[in-house]
């Protein structure tokens, strides 16, 4: 059975949501939640920061929380994934 | 006869452009998610839209200028290789719009299927437009099929919107194709086209509604 792609766009969302489903949480919890590796997932994670979608805690740095912007990013990400499974694609 | 046939390219040149701003619209939303998201999904289906929104106003306006003004004087001469290049033009534009799509659903399919067909569109006998529409019949037929089979699998909002409107697409492609057997059938094509961007976009825009 291969495994399901995920595109770039697709795996931030997925972290973003991990987060957002705990409203801060620590690199574990994303790990498990957004499944993946802890490498690649300290990739994504800086990368996520430097675009300011998400941000570490300033009370507890191992914490993460999503920014407005993230917001902002999750609410388009939804909309338009429905717009492409309206049309069966991934996005 | 010539006041007929400039009646019937009248039509021909607004049914376009109508068709033209759809796609436009269309285009322009797959666009402005992909520039939001940076998924290729949304690129692909940006281009395709954008191509045959493309085509059919050069086409629109190619033969629009060639009927109704800048080859007036020499329209009998001068029309039939000028026709015909722009015919050509617009029908490769257009099945390299449907590839797009093709590549999209290849791509980035919702559901996996247990064996992809293959894609292979002919390469040959380019030089016949009733070729050229049967030719976006086997393209789009791919396209038509995944949509369809994403409908039935997950009957998500506007999904049918969606299916309907390739499957009007694809009429009107075989409308197209029949022109030769009566007149009329290019206006049922032009018609089919129509209300399969319509469905297109209702589909988008009931997606995004949520």
């Amino acid at each position: 059975m291969r495994k399901a792609y995920r595109s770039r766009v697709r795996i931030y969302y997925d972290i973003l949501n991990a987060v957002l489903s705990q409203g801060h949480a620590k690199i574990t919890v994303i790990m498990r939640d957004a499944n993946l590796p802890y490498d690649r997932l300290q990739k994504y994670l800086e990368e996520l920061a430097e675009k300011g979608l998400l941000a570490r805690h300033p009370d507890d740095p191992s914490l993460f929380y999503v920014t407005e912007k993230g917001l902002r990013f999750v609410e388009e990400f939804q909309r338009f994934a429905r717009l492409a499974r309206a049309f069966g694609l991934e996005i | 006869m010539l006041s007929i046939l400039l009646n019937i390219i009248r039509i021909d040149v607004v049914l376009e452009l109508v068709s033209f701003a759809i796609c436009v619209f269309i285009s322009l939303s797959f666009l402005r998610a992909y520039l939001r998201l940076g998924s290729s999904t949304l690129a692909l289906l940006s281009a395709g839209f954008g191509l045959m929104g493309g085509a059919m106003l050069v086409r629109a306006l190619t033969i629009g200028a060639a009927f109704f003004g800048l080859f007036g004087r020499e329209l009998g001469r001068s029309l039939t290789p000028y026709l015909f290049q722009v015919e050509l033009l617009y029908s490769v534009v257009r099945v390299t719009a449907y590839l797009f799509f093709v590549l999209a659903y290849v791509l980035h399919p919702a559901f996996r299927r247990e064996a992809q067909a293959a894609v292979v569109p002919p390469a040959v006998l380019l030089i016949y437009n009733p070729a050229f529409e049967l030719m976006s019949v086997v393209v789009l037929a791919y396209v038509v099929a995944a949509s369809t089979y994403n409908w039935v699998r997950s009957g998500s909002k506007g999904s049918v919107s969606v299916a309907a409107g390739f499957w009007a697409l694809l009429l009107s492609h075989l409308l197209f194709a029949l022109t030769p057997l009566n007149i009329l059938l290019y206006f049922a094509g032009h018609a089919a086209q129509l209300l399969s961007l319509l469905l297109i976009l209702w589909g988008a825009l009931e997606a995004m509604r949520g």
